[in-house]
């Protein structure tokens, strides 16, 4: 019994013992994945919102207000829950182009900053399998105003292939191409990032362009 | 940190000096699947905002589960109080505002000693059910560490923990338990090996 109360006390002595000051840089390398991850998941959420429920969106407007918003020109803000409110959608050419564009807080992760964006989303040849999916060539540009100076533009780099010609919406397995991401601390540019859709249900390439 | 361990084996000591049976035990505790611990000194939480990402927030980096020995006695039947004391170790990073890489690093410390008390409302032979409740006082020792520069940063924290359910099997004087945790120091479980002296 006592064997056993040694090894107890001896045991929580060393847990307790732990604080090593000679380690000190060592093992640490100044390298920031960690950062990158958390950025890459922020960039994702961004795509993940304005994109995906955009085009949600559209579609689903598109179905809805028809014979308005295939004229040319035509304006029309969307405030009902079936889009996402204070939308401004607009049939901007004849070859069936549409833009959404909106101003305000925006969730991101859940929380409200004032977030600005330009989707312009044009509507790609297709078969159309299913009523009301189509194909789009999508264009992206927006930023966002954070707290404590930091604030971020995203943009897609040329055009974000989506090809969704089906019942369900299936994010990132249907979107081919790159999405940029410039974060500013104070008007200053402190990092850039690029998240490249492939097209697959797999995570999306990511890098840090810093 | 010392007062607190001398405070703990004095705890032990009393409990030995009386005319009961005394329990020890020892345990790691932390969310499942992590088993890290979450004590009020680490960050666990995903960074949501830029602030969060590039700001001055320590982001866990690694945190260690919540180790703890208790040293208990029956009180009445069914009844046990007891002392324990738990540690924790985590490190953080900070990065610099103008993003120079990870100029900061944190390391936390976090020992905590609590009276705990404990109900037995199933007794099923080998098998215990168990509920109970710990109030304590918790240490945290922190240094900040700035390229070869550090400096510390000490606190004192109210600790608590409730546990609402435990199981505990064991035929003879050695026991196994594991137990749902809410509280300052572990939310999740905790589980260990019991020693009856």
């Amino acid at each position: 019994m006592k064997k056993l109360l040694i090894y107890i006390l001896a045991i929580t002595c060393l847990l307790s013992c732990s604080r090593d000051y000679d380690y000190i840089d060592r093992g640490f390398d100044g390298t920031s994945s960690y950062t990158g991850a958390y950025t890459r998941a922020y960039l994702q959420q961004i795509c993940d919102n304005l994109i995906i429920q955009n085009l949600q969106a559209l579609e689903t407007v598109l179905a809805l207000y028809g014979d308005q918003l295939w004229t040319d020109g035509v304006e029309q803000k969307l405030d009902n829950e079936l889009a996402i409110s204070g939308v401004t959608v607009r049939k901007t050419s004849a070859d069936s182009t549409w833009t959404l564009s909106r101003s305000g807080d925006y969730p991101i992760n859940g929380i409200n900053f004032p977030t600005s964006y330009t989707i312009t989303a044009k509507m790609a040849p297709t078969n159309v399998v299913t009523p009301n999916h189509y194909n789009w060539n999508i264009s992206l540009d927006g930023n966002r105003v954070e707290d404590e100076g930091y604030s971020c533009r995203f943009a897609s780099e040329g055009t974000l292939d989506y090809k969704n010609a089906s019942v369900s919406y299936k994010k990132w397995n249907s979107i081919i191409g790159k999405v940029l991401l410039f974060v500013d601390k104070d008007g200053v540019q402190i990092d850039k990032a690029m998240l490249q859709f492939k097209g697959d249900p797999f995570n999306p390439f990511y890098a840090n362009l810093r | 940190m010392k007062k607190l361990i001398i405070l703990f084996i004095a705890g032990i000591l009393s409990a030995f000096s009386m005319d009961a049976q005394v329990i020890f035990r020892l345990s790691a505790g932390g969310v499942p699947g992590l088993m890290a611990s979450t004590s009020q000194d680490f960050v666990l939480d995903r960074p949501q905002t830029l602030n969060g990402i590039y700001g001055d927030l320590y982001v866990l980096a690694s945190c260690s589960p919540s180790y703890q020995l208790e040293v208990s006695k029956t009180l009445r039947e069914r009844i046990l109080v007891g002392v324990s004391l738990s540690i924790a170790n985590g490190t953080g990073f900070k990065r610099g505002v103008n993003n120079v890489n990870n100029l900061y690093k944190k390391r936390v410390h976090n020992y905590s000693l609590m009276a705990s008390a404990k109900y037995y409302y199933y007794n099923g032979g080998d098998f215990y059910l168990y509920g109970g409740a710990a109030l304590g006082l918790g240490y945290s020792h922190a240094e900040i560490i700035f390229q070869r520069t550090y400096q510390t940063a000490n606190r004192m924290l109210a600790e608590y923990e409730l546990t609402p359910v435990g199981m505990n099997y064991g035929p003879g004087r050695i026991g196994f338990f594991v137990e749902g945790v809410v509280g300052s120091v572990v939310n999740g479980v905790r589980i260990g090996v019991k020693y009856r002296y």
